[in-house]
């Protein structure tokens, strides 16, 4: 045991005080009485049983020095500890993602996990050093090592849950940096599944009630001749349950209804006959459950205007069938050099030129001449060409092709590697002055690409991605992912209104930041004000329903533990204790001292 | 004298010597009415005249000869001494009501019950020692003497039955004795009894407790006052202690019961708030 306020038993010196007011002469108050006769014969007996009747009489004199000790003993701040050697600091780690605004633990899981890490911070022996995380979709430090118990206990009254999944692989790698550089810590998750690292000295603490959840876990559309049909998937956390859900059309009612799910917990709802010149569409779950987040989701289904792309070729039957074969487009054709001279075109693909000024606009390179924008040089002949990871090639499972003759591209730092040979680079995309750019280094015809069946879904995923049709590159945007928008070439200005109405400026300046403010799930409004007038564009925000509203403790698989590095992984032990403060247990004892010292004196009156 | 005696009280005593009696045992009596007229009776003796005596049994004769009215007293209505010893120690006069108050008044209701028996009554105020006494009352005018003696008596010293009894001058006839105490004494009680059998005395006990020494009822912590001697005794009122003093209590009852029992004496318990006619009844009946 420790006793950190030492100075607290000084109270001890009043004990003696106590003694000497009990041995002062009590005040009696006088009576006659006809005669003393029996009280004599009395008193005489009760003195045969001295010593308990003195006991008695002293009995709240001891009670009072009883009290007294126990004061002095609970000011100076004892704690003792509960197992092993104690930790030299604890780390705090609380998960703020999305479903810890479940409402099965009342009043939620946030608020729970907010009490239990102040009762941890309030029970350290004083002086513990505390790092205080937030688990979210980065793990934030918001206090670190701070031996200031009040402000770590502010900060976590602070702490709210967001919209979005936690980052458990960051977070922990987060704590096996600190583990490393400090064995001797405790480090405590309050989360509602077993999220973060295991391993000694690491203690979970599980904020999950189990309680029932329906959520929309996915939500598309497809759009024919006859209009829009949206597919909408409902899951619940109970079988056979019953859920009303609405769909919305431009924020107007559109239909609603009863949909059962079954024993898989899921079904999905078909939505029918929206009229084509819908903008967007919302569902909801018309009932209340333990998490609302996950209860309402957004879709974009407004058409996308043709884009317009001027191909600068001498011929290339190819690429001509290829882009014939995108839709939403429209192609047209001139020879290089009137290309130079043509604009208004949303994308403009030059196969073996390169104009001098560039337009104002995305640009399709193909086996360009030699420029200012990036260097290439010329490699040998006969070899083959790989595929790299771009969204670009998100669709395409494997594309390689063999090539004659190609460019080797020094990729710019705005670039990424689209085909590689052996000698490096030889096709790259990029954004450039805000402008998609690909880049390929070689002419299609010294190679055997476009006999490669997935050649067409290249040209036209490049194309799509070059297009500025749509406003953001992701199909789905996710609460608090940032964002890059395909504006305007001809924009000015470009600001974003949220779903409370709110608007941020985004640009000038140009290239504007990605936008990161979405926080919020809802149809947001990108506004741009062109040349040819003001544009604006929607784009959803939608939480992690598919990872978030698996509410039920099956729901999600372990993360990595200590050893994801290679180190042997140790789960279940604790190197480190916990210290005990005893200061309010003892004040409890206090008060049923004095509840009995009450008890023995109106007893003894 | 209105305070201690009022009217009511007076009627009730002398209905009270009207129907009920004390009576020596043995042989002795005092006066009684005789039931069977022209019955032999044996000339005892005579005795003067008091106003309330049956004029019949005025002795003619012995008015030609002394020109005083003289009665005849026969066997059966020789009259008893009757002796009643009050207490009248610092510790009598104490308790709510007082015992002073009952124990004069019983002793006027047991007088009264004397006198209408036309025996010979004396009375003694006794703390340590005798304190006043007034004897050999006789008839009406005995009781209005006993009761002004009665109201005049005054209390204080400490209690010594046995001394103060001793120094009292008795007659040496047969006769009934009455104590009237509280019995808060360190003189055995035996003592006293002894002395008053050795003096031929029919013996009865009356002790007189107050409620409050019966069961008293202190709080918190009382320093105790002898009214007699001014001794202190500090005591901290406990459940325990009134236990305790209810245990003692019952000890010291019984062993004056014990003793009036060993000494061949009635005793008689009763507290100062009970009424009188219960007293006097449970005199009559023992």
């Amino acid at each position: 045991m420790t006793l950190y306020s030492p100075a607290g038993l000084a109270l001890l010196s009043a004990i003696p005080g106590i003694v000497l007011l009990y041995m002062l002469r009590q005040r009696f108050i006088r009576q006659e009485v006809s005669s003393v006769y029996l009280w004599d014969r009395v008193l005489r007996d009760m003195e045969v049983s001295t010593p308990w009747q003195k006991l008695k009489k002293n009995i709240l004199m001891i009670l009072q020095i009883l009290c007294v000790a126990l004061i002095a003993f609970a000011l100076s701040n004892p704690y003792i500890r509960v197992t092993g050697k104690s930790a030299g600091s604890v780390v705090i780690v609380i998960d703020t993602s999305m479903s810890m605004q479940s409402t099965d633990i009342s009043p939620s899981r946030i608020e729970a996990a907010k009490k239990e890490a102040s009762r941890i911070v309030e029970n350290l022996r004083p002086g513990t050093p505390v790092t205080l995380v937030d688990m979210g979709d980065e793990p934030v430090i918001l206090e670190n090592l701070s031996t200031d118990s009040g402000r770590v206990l502010r900060c976590i009254e602070e702490i709210h849950a967001g919209n979005y999944a936690e980052d458990a692989e960051s977070t922990a790698s987060l704590i096996n940096s600190i583990l490393k550089a400090q064995p001797d810590t405790r480090v405590v998750f309050l989360t509602d599944y077993r999220a973060g690292p295991t391993g000694p000295g690491i203690e979970h603490i599980i904020f999950n009630g189990g309680g029932t959840n329906h959520a929309l876990t996915h939500q598309s559309f497809l759009r024919t001749a006859q209009g829009v049909t949206v597919l909408t998937r409902v899951e619940s956390t109970e079988a056979y349950a019953t859920v009303p859900v609405s769909l919305y059309v431009n924020g107007e009612i559109f239909d609603s209804r009863e949909v059962v799910l079954g024993d898989s917990r899921r079904v999905d709802v078909y939505w029918d006959g929206i009229p084509a010149d819908a903008d967007y569409v919302e569902c909801r779950i018309d009932i209340k459950d333990s998490l609302e987040a996950d209860n309402r989701a957004w879709s974009v289904v407004s058409a996308e205007k043709p884009g317009k792309v001027l191909l600068a070729a001498e011929k290339n039957m190819f690429l001509e069938k290829a882009l014939s074969l995108v839709p939403g487009i429209e192609v047209y054709k001139s020879t290089p050099q009137e290309a130079e001279e043509l604009h208004g075109y949303d994308l403009y693909v030059f196969d073996g030129v390169m104009p001098e000024k560039l337009p104002d606009a995305s640009v399709f390179l193909i086996n360009p001449p030699a420029n200012d924008l990036f260097k290439a040089h010329i490699s040998g002949e006969g070899f083959a060409a790989r595929m790299r990871e771009h969204r670009i090639t998100q669709h395409i499972r494997e594309l390689s092709f063999n090539v004659g003759l190609t460019q080797v591209l020094e990729t710019p730092l705005w670039g990424d590697v689209l085909f590689e040979s052996e000698s490096g680079c030889i096709a790259f995309a990029g954004k450039y002055e805000g402008k998609g750019m690909v880049v390929l280094g070689f002419d299609i015809h010294d190679t055997d690409m476009p006999l490669q069946p997935v050649f067409p879904i290249f040209i036209a995923d490049a194309v799509k991605w070059l297009l500025p049709g749509k406003v953001v590159d992701v199909e789905a945007v996710i609460t608090g992912q940032a964002v890059e928008f395909n504006l305007n070439p001809s924009a000015v200005e470009v600001s974003v209104r949220n779903p409370s109405g709110e608007v941020k400026k985004l640009a000038p300046p140009f290239p504007p930041a990605p936008f990161d403010d979405t926080g919020n799930p809802g149809v947001y409004t990108l506004l741009q004000k062109t040349a040819d007038g003001p544009e604006e564009a929607f784009f959803t925000v939608n939480v992690p329903a598919s990872r978030e509203s698996g509410i039920d403790p099956a729901g999600y698989g372990e993360t990595p533990g200590i050893g994801s590095s290679g180190e042997e992984t140790v789960k279940g032990e604790t190197a480190g204790s916990r210290e005990v403060k005893l200061q309010g247990l003892i004040l409890w004892f206090v008060l049923a001292v004095l509840v009995i010292e009450w008890w023995v004196y109106s007893n003894a009156v | 004298m209105n305070e201690l005696f009022d009217s009511e009280f007076l009627d009730k005593i002398r209905r009270l010597a009207i129907t009920s009696r004390i009576t020596v045992s043995g042989g002795m009596g005092g006066n009684r009415k005789s039931r069977s007229k022209g019955a032999s009776v044996e000339f005892s003796d005579y005795r003067e005249y008091s106003a309330g005596d049956d004029f019949r049994r005025i002795d003619w004769n012995a008015y030609g000869r002394f020109e005083k009215l003289f009665i005849k007293l026969f066997m059966e209505e020789r009259e008893a001494p009757v002796n009643i010893f009050i207490d009248a120690s610092q510790s009598m006069k104490w308790g709510n009501p007082d015992k002073s108050i009952a124990s004069r008044r019983l002793a006027a209701a047991l007088g009264c019950m004397a006198l209408s028996n036309y025996d010979r009554l004396s009375i003694f105020a006794l703390s340590d020692q005798p304190k006043s006494s007034i004897s050999s009352l006789r008839g009406r005018q005995g009781f209005a003497r006993m009761l002004d003696f009665l109201v005049k008596m005054e209390y204080g010293g400490k209690t010594a039955l046995a001394d103060a009894i001793k120094k009292c001058k008795l007659k040496n006839d047969r006769g009934i004795s009455v104590v009237i105490s509280d019995m808060f004494s360190d003189q055995p009680l035996n003592e006293t009894l002894k002395y008053l059998r050795f003096r031929k005395q029919q013996l009865y006990v009356f002790h007189i407790l107050s409620p409050d020494e019966i069961r008293p009822e202190f709080e918190s912590a009382i320093s105790l006052v002898d009214s007699e001697t001014g001794q202190e005794r500090n005591i901290v009122v406990t459940e325990d202690l009134l236990k305790a003093y209810s245990r003692r209590y019952d000890e010291f009852v019984e062993s004056v019961r014990k003793a009036c029992f060993e000494q061949g004496a009635e005793y008689v318990f009763f507290d100062s708030s009970a009424p009188i006619e219960s007293m006097v009844r449970r005199v009559a009946g023992a």
